[in-house]
């Protein structure tokens, strides 16, 4: 079954974002602005594509307070975590060279 | 489509995302905790060398004294470095049945080494209570590694403190209680689990 490439996922800022909150896990939240400085982005192109994410379910936000100062956190889904995986098998599949078709005898 | 894009760029993409996990893995999925072990490790190879090579008095107790104001600051610089930047999504799992029979065992295991009236046992209870909190804290965050890891140190603490004379268990929590702290921090940040 050929397996097509989430095109959400496929574009390069997109891809780091899940590919850190899928090795950090569900159960662990990363907050804004240390995945900013992780990837190397502004505030408002990581807050966009952490706006289309959220919109198709992969990922979701929370705001709270600590040490009195607000604090977003963003932590992938489940849905998130089966299209990521998806993902990474289509691409694999894609990369996988095409096996030799049987040679008449 | 994505998937009509040139082998070199899918090829790129997936270099990218093997970088990034062992990236993440190692430096923010134990979310400081590998460097606490580190430090707490070192802290107890230190203090119950210190006992072992000096025994009981002053000299020993002060050591102890300032490692544990050390290991106070450095647990609090780690938790401010690393603590609210990646954290558990908050659970409560203290309904599991486990949680309670775990509490009771690490209780019974504290008034094993009572009464606590000589730095012999009173260290002994300070270390089960410490790797209690652990068992607990693994429980409530959802770390099960904190909490398996507190059960082999709380295993390895009894039966040196029940098998070796005094001498040679501060030597065993030395170098055995020291080692598995560090091994600890070593797991955590190979990102097998936090």
């Amino acid at each position: 079954m050929a397996l097509a490439l989430d095109p959400l996922i496929h574009q390069p800022v997109r891809l780091r974002i899940m590919t850190v909150l899928h090795a950090l896990g569900p159960e662990q939240e990363v907050e804004f602005t240390t995945l900013r400085d992780m990837l190397g982005v502004t505030d408002g192109n990581l807050g966009s594509h952490l706006r289309k994410l959220e919109e198709a379910g992969y990922v979701r936000t929370h705001k709270t307070f600590v040490l009195r100062r607000p604090r977003t956190y963003i932590a992938v889904t489940g849905l998130g975590l089966n299209a990521y995986q998806t993902y990474l098998m289509a691409l694999e599949r894609l990369l996988r060279p095409p096996e030799p078709r049987p040679t008449a005898p | 489509m994505p998937q009509d894009a040139a082998p070199a760029e899918l090829q790129r993409r997936l270099a990218e995302a093997t970088a990034w996990t062992r990236r993440t893995r190692r430096h923010w999925r134990h979310r400081g905790v590998a460097y606490v072990f580190w430090l707490w490790g070192a802290i107890w190879s230190i203090g119950y060398g210190g006992l072992f090579v000096w025994g009981e008095g002053p000299r020993a107790a002060w050591l102890w004294l300032i490692l544990w104001a050390l290991g106070g600051m450095g647990t609090a610089a780690v938790y401010l470095r690393y603590g609210w930047r990646v954290r558990a999504v908050r659970t409560d799992r203290q309904d599991r049945p486990a949680f309670w029979p775990l509490n009771l065992l690490f209780m019974a295991l504290m008034f094993v080494v009572r009464p606590p009236h000589s730095m012999y046992r009173d260290g002994t209870v300070v270390a089960l209570w410490i790797l209690w909190a652990y068992a607990v804290l693994g429980w409530q965050v959802g770390r099960p590694f904190y909490t398996r890891w507190a059960v082999v140190m709380a295993g390895l603490t009894v039966a040196g403190f029940g098998l070796l004379p005094q001498r040679p268990f501060y030597l065993w929590m030395a170098v055995v209680g020291g080692l598995t702290w560090l091994a600890g921090g070593v797991y955590q940040r190979r990102g097998r689990e936090a």
